[in-house]
């Protein structure tokens, strides 16, 4: 462990909490917006009422901030929830690492197709880092990392030894995995990022099977890289903050489980009304099932968790219906 | 006219320089040695994680670290016309590896 997980007492917890709660609710507003205007006045061809120059102002607007801004407020809420529930260094801590971690994965897949395959991010999610990945997907590889582990203490028991360990952090990287069945048809389709798969033909046939686009155009290699770093910045997380602190902090609250839903919202509406129904079938199927064994199954650790000294935030967020 | 024999010696000694040298430009040297890296800090690790024996884990993992972010570098200085951010990254990982180890050294 690198850090003392005791020390997690924060000043200015309520505050935190309410920043979270903000944040959310406006991640969940965009979120929401964003998929109703994707799945009705935005699938081409666009109606004659948002060709007026003003609507194609507020559009391009749109296009270029409204992706990042929501990515953003994942991430604040994500973040202040962490510092909130387990102290700003452990928090800050599995922060840095995650975002550093998944950037090295992002960089070396848009540089050399490895771990995903051949992809390039266009500019619709922000600033792109070294002219290659926005700077909001190291971010959303954190949040949505964040609702992973607490929805995984609801479902596996806690005990902090190695082997433990690296079982959260397979499961976990598998339900961060299981996002990205409806989000990838999705982005491709809104062009957020594109796949730029090679000519196989001639190639060996264990690179056939990995590189072809089978699934609306993304190739086996991409599912299995995002295993793979979701699995290796998972276990670097839980490194930082044990798996017995993410069941008595982190997963008695909805909070993980409104994060992890919310983001699936999005990409299952495109995927439903862009003639993707199948990517929005099995979306829904792949996110459906880690959160209802959270909903259903809270863990008997998640029910001894101390509502002592975070009743009231708990209260709140619960109430909230988050 | 050179002998048949030294001719195909030649010949020979070219086709397997040309060999080495596309194997040294292939990605797959690379993976390979990282690949090796990796397994051999695993099993150095897990044999200290059983026995109490051999190499401290944070030593090898920050003297190794520095030894698999230079051939990372390798494998990323080959598209640096993409962009020179991957190139530079693992570079200062290397860096960063290279100081920690020393630092373990110098506090040992």
């Amino acid at each position: 462990m690198l850090i003392d997980p005791s020390a997690t007492s924060d000043a200015g917890a309520p505050r935190l909490l309410r920043i979270a709660r903000l944040a959310f609710y406006a991640h969940f507003a965009l979120s929401a917006f964003s998929g109703i205007a994707f799945a009705t006045f935005l699938i081409p061809p666009i109606p004659a009422w948002m060709s007026t120059p003003t609507n194609i102002k507020i559009m391009a607007f749109s296009f270029v901030w409204g992706g990042q801004t929501t990515v953003v407020l994942g991430a604040i809420a994500g973040l202040a929830f962490l510092t909130w529930a387990i102290g700003h260094r452990l928090a800050l801590a599995a922060f840095a690492v995650s975002f550093v971690v998944s950037l090295g994965a992002e960089l070396a897949g848009t540089a050399s197709g490895y771990p995903f395959g051949p992809y390039s991010y266009t500019t619709q999610l922000g600033y792109l880092i070294g002219g290659l990945v926005p700077f909001n997907i190291p971010t959303s590889w954190f949040y949505m990392l964040v609702a992973c582990l607490g929805l995984c203490g609801r479902i596996l028991p806690a005990t902090d030894d190695s082997k433990s360990r690296w079982w959260w952090a397979f499961v976990g990287g598998a339900v961060l995995t299981a996002w990205d069945v409806s989000m990838d048809p999705a982005m491709v389709k809104t062009t957020h990022w594109l796949w730029h798969n090679p000519d196989l033909t001639n190639a060996p046939w264990l690179w056939r099977i990995l590189g072809t686009g089978f699934y609306f155009e993304m190739p086996l290699s991409n599912l299995l890289g995002w295993l793979l770093t979701g699995i290796i910045v998972a276990r670097l997380m839980l490194a930082i903050v044990p798996p017995s602190v993410w069941v008595a902090r982190v997963s008695p609250h909805r909070f993980p489980l409104a994060l992890y839903a919310t983001n699936g919202i999005l990409p299952i509406l495109i995927c439903f009304r862009w003639n993707m129904v199948l990517a929005g079938v099995l979306g829904t199927i792949a996110m459906g099932i880690p959160l209802y064994a959270a909903w259903r199954f809270d863990s008997a650790a998640a029910r001894r968790a101390s509502p002592s000294s975070r009743a009231t935030g708990v209260k709140s967020i619960a109430i909230s219906g988050d | 006219m050179p002998s048949p024999g030294t001719e195909s010696e030649g010949r020979f000694g070219h086709k397997r320089m040309s060999r080495l040298g596309e194997a040294l430009a292939s990605d797959g040297m690379i993976f390979f040695m990282l690949a090796v890296v990796v397994i051999e800090a695993t099993a150095l690790i897990l044999w200290h994680r059983r026995t109490a024996q051999g190499p401290d884990p944070v030593e090898l993992v920050s003297f190794m670290g520095a030894g698999a972010s230079l051939m990372t570098a390798m494998f990323f200085v080959k598209r640096i016309k993409k962009s020179a951010l991957p190139f530079a990254s693992a570079l200062l990982s290397a860096l960063v590896f290279h100081v920690w180890h020393m630092s373990l050294l110098w506090t040992r």
